[in-house]
């Protein structure tokens, strides 16, 4: 019914029947009679989607005072348009607009007073930073895109929309700099999101899922962030962000594999601190993903590899275990997968609760009942603090979910296990690629002048020359 | 496409049998193990092994101690006996790889390689850093005395091996370097020899073998002396020397080196001459720190005390060289050189006489380069 054009009646009676079936006579539709110099008018607006008080006062409110003025002077403080095709309007009092027909008059009047409803611009709370700008994207994508323009005031920073979803059109919005990003970049990942069709698209993960060139894949292809000073940081490194409408999201591509071990944070400390910060999240990266089958391959092959007193000191701890390492292992890895996802989803006050069940009564009866060791607790324990020093949260997801298929291998083949394992993933970090760029860039392909903002975070000025083209070049 | 999912159905194939690996050859787990610290291993009256071991328990609370166990059986071969051994205790043994082997001397006089034979042939048996020790008694007595002070005999041996090897006493040699020298015609090797007196473990020098068999021994001032012509060197290295200062109360005659702590020049030189004779050049220059000296050490003093000590030690290492040469040990691996660049030389000879005919020219040179913090 909305694909088809009408062309509005002559009659506001005729016109407003048809308004009303075509919304199917929904009951938040609402109808006045306002007549204009003797000539009988009517006005529509949803009140869901308009913003009432503004219809009172700058709609209605004139009728009573300006009746002989031209219809079109009463509505100055509102911008509006005349239209003749009534689907159009109906387009229009969906996004929150009012419309107004005037008996014997081919056109109607579509004014714009949509209701505002959002949050304020606060933080985003999972990717708080110590130092640097509070303020985070919100579910309105005009807000969001302000946001980034202030950060980015320059004409080159293009904008370009797109409507996904068949039944619930939302807008989508393009991000990048004319003169930085790789138009052959920009091509590919408009082109993708033309390609999505869907009936509806609810967040972003959605277009993740259908731009990622391998969806198979554990690892995150795009950097997702609600801070426009990190959005704003990527775009200036010519990348391409994608905004959607009602997501406080920014999903930034393409991505690589370093790219979320980077904080915000780690260019408003001192670059030294910065570094050693760098290099401790990535001891946290080797740690989550191969510790604990690093210990299961030592206790149950390798253990002629320990000191002699840590030797004693984990066989006493083991001995009235009566578990193979690998199970005692997933037992305390799912207990501690159990208490975050639990974590996660009580409130913060509540969350407390979990912390002291799960961290001081199950981590200490759990070993008294001696189904587990206390070494066994240090190692997960150690895993799940370096899972979380990772500032992406999709990340460190993935290298938690990485270290079970480990944990198998190394307790069937040893440490030989897991350098399978390792190889494994390593092939496939290194086949993987985001919007064409390769995922573990700039380590393979090497490129040390990437390097100095990888593994560490040199000083900017040694490092700005590669920052402002590695996204331009490919 | 069609491949591919070949590939991944075989993959999926390969993982999936995987899992059924559950019997996993190598795997052994750590709770299972009973760690044998130390062994030792002499010859029975009626020729059979004796194998004593001492066992590590783990202890049963976190934070306390481990506990020690000292078993001991008998067998025809060493692997025997140790398998006698497992019958008696909890279960599988396991040496460790920082674990010692002692032998006793009337076993090492008849050849070490009979016993050391299973620690090569079965690659689970640890090697690399297995220490030998050779006991002037019965091996086992020392392991049966269980603990000296408040250390267990294990723990204590190797404290007592690790400190000796760094002042220089003991050379460093592990099973596998033992095992090289035994395969090697050329080289021989020196084990350290300790002995027990009433209760206390004595280091008394080092052993010297000849091929496999048991051949002479050094007392420890010797073995330090000989460890350097070797040229190694642990941290330290102390010779204390009587200098003839005519003192009356003696002990200001005396004066204590350390030659460890500096960085010692050696020369080894094996030359050939026509009559193939052959000719060892053995020279160290030594520089020393001094230690102790109650006398007073001026410029010209220094100069004659240096003098001395070079000529105290070259004569030293003079005696050092002839026991090594009478108990019939190429400690030096001259015989080593000889099939490197001599071969023909080396076919002509009988090794284990000839090598007492080799004319060695031994000189020590000390320079002292400190006398401490005192002048």
């Amino acid at each position: 019914m909305t694909n088809q054009t009408q062309i509005s009646f002559t009659t506001v009676d005729q016109n407003a029947d048809y308004i009303e079936a075509a919304l199917f006579h929904t009951n938040d539709l609402k109808k006045r009679r306002i007549s204009f110099n003797g000539t009988e008018g009517i006005l529509f607006y949803l009140e869901s989607a308009a913003d009432t008080e503004l219809v009172e006062r700058n709609v209605i409110a004139p009728f009573g005072h300006n009746q002989d003025t031209d219809l079109s002077k009463l509505f100055t403080s509102l911008s509006f348009g005349m239209e003749t095709e009534l689907n159009k309007g109906i387009q229009g009092l969906i996004h929150g607009g009012c419309l107004y027909f005037l008996e014997g008059m081919s056109e109607f009047y579509i004014l714009s007073t949509p209701a505002k409803h959002e949050r304020s611009i606060s933080e985003p709370e999972n990717e708080a930073v110590i130092r640097g700008s509070h303020n985070g994207f919100i579910e309105d994508m005009t807000v969001n895109l302000y946001l980034i323009r202030k950060q980015i005031a320059t004409p080159n920073l293009t904008v370009r929309y797109t409507t996904l979803g068949k039944i619930a059109p939302k807008k989508v919005a393009l991000v990048y700099m004319e003169n930085l990003a790789n138009p052959e970049l920009v091509k590919k990942v408009d082109s993708r999101i033309k390609k999505i069709s869907l009936d509806a698209v609810l967040s972003t993960g959605f277009i993740q899922e259908l731009t990622e060139d391998n969806s198979y894949s554990i690892f995150p292809q795009h950097i997702n962030t609600e801070r426009p000073d990190h959005t704003s940081f990527y775009l200036l490194k010519g990348y391409v962000a994608i905004l959607l409408d009602g997501d406080p999201t920014a999903l930034i591509v393409p991505a690589s594999f370093f790219s979320f071990y980077q904080t915000p944070d780690d260019y408003s400390n001192r670059w030294v601190i910065a570094s050693f910060v760098r290099f401790v999240r990535l001891i946290g990266f080797v740690t989550a993903f191969q510790l604990p089958a690093l210990y299961i391959a030592t206790v149950s092959f390798h253990s002629s590899v320990l000191p002699l007193q840590l030797f004693f000191t984990i066989q006493g701890s083991l001995t009235r275990i009566p578990f193979p390492p690998l199970v005692e292992a997933m037992l305390l890895e799912l207990i501690f997968e159990l208490l975050r996802e639990a974590g996660l989803r009580l409130p913060s006050r509540v969350g407390q609760t979990i912390g002291i069940v799960g961290g001081l009564v199950i981590g200490d009866a759990i070993v008294k009942a001696g189904l587990v060791s206390y070494t066994m607790i240090i190692v997960v324990a150690l895993t799940a603090i370096s899972s979380f020093l990772i500032p992406s949260n999709e990340m460190s997801s993935a290298i938690r979910f990485m270290r079970f298929p480990l944990m198998v291998a190394a307790s069937l083949f040893g440490y030989i296990g897991i350098s399978f394992g390792l190889t494994i993933i390593f092939v496939h970090l290194c086949k993987l690629e985001s919007f064409g760029k390769p995922y573990l860039t700039p380590l393979s392909p090497i490129n040390i002048q990437g390097l100095k903002d990888t593994f560490l975070r040199l000083p900017i000025w040694t490092i700005r020359k590669n920052a402002s083209k590695s996204g331009a070049e490919e | 496409m069609k491949f591919d999912m070949k590939l991944k159905s075989n993959v999926l194939l390969i993982t999936l049998v995987s899992f059924c690996l559950t019997g996993c050859w190598d795997r052994e787990y750590l709770k299972d193990l009973h760690l044998a610290y130390c062994s030792a291993i002499d010859y029975t009256e009626n020729g059979e092994i004796k194998e004593t071991i001492e066992l590590i328990i783990p202890p049963d609370v976190e934070q306390t101690a481990t506990k020690s166990e000292i078993h001991s059986s008998t067998g025809p071969t060493v692997r025997n006996a140790s398998n006698q051994l497992r019958n008696r205790v909890r279960g599988n043994i396991r040496f460790i790889k920082y674990g010692f082997e002692l032998m006793g001397k009337t076993m090492a006089e008849q050849g070490l390689y009979p016993i050391l034979d299973v620690n090569y042939r079965d690659p689970s048996n640890p090697t690399s850093n297995v220490r030998l020790i050779i006991t002037e008694g019965e091996a086992s007595q020392i392991l049966e005395q269980k603990m000296v002070g408040e250390l267990k005999i294990g723990e204590f041996l190797k404290q007592k091996i690790d400190s000796l090897e760094e002042m220089s006493v003991f050379p460093k040699e592990t099973a596998d370097t033992v095992f090289r020298s035994l395969k090697d015609p050329g080289h021989d090797f020196a084990l350290p020899y300790i002995d027990r007196n009433e209760g206390e473990i004595i280091a008394k020098g080092v052993a010297l073998f000849h091929d496999q068999n048991y051949s002479g021994m050094l007392n420890p001032d010797q073995s330090i002396m000989m460890v350097l012509l070797m040229g190694q060197q642990g941290k330290n290295a102390r010779f204390t020397k009587k200098l003839d200062l005519g003192h009356s109360d003696d002990i200001r005659n005396f004066i204590t080196i350390n030659v460890g702590s500096k960085k010692i020049k050696r020369k080894f030189k094996v030359s050939i001459a026509d009559d193939e004779s052959i000719d060892v050049n053995l020279g160290l220059e030594l520089k020393a720190v001094v230690e102790e000296f109650t006398d007073t050490l001026d410029e010209k003093e220094l100069k004659k005390v240096s003098q001395e000590l070079s000529e105290l030690l070259t004569k030293e290492a003079e005696t050092v060289v002839n026991e090594i040469q009478k108990a019939n040990c190429d400690i030096f691996g001259v015989g080593r050189k000889l099939i490197a660049y001599h071969h023909n030389v080396w076919s002509n000879k009988n090794w284990s006489e000839d090598y007492r005919k080799v004319k060695f020219h031994t000189k020590v040179d000390v320079k002292i380069v400190s006398t401490g913090i005192l002048q």
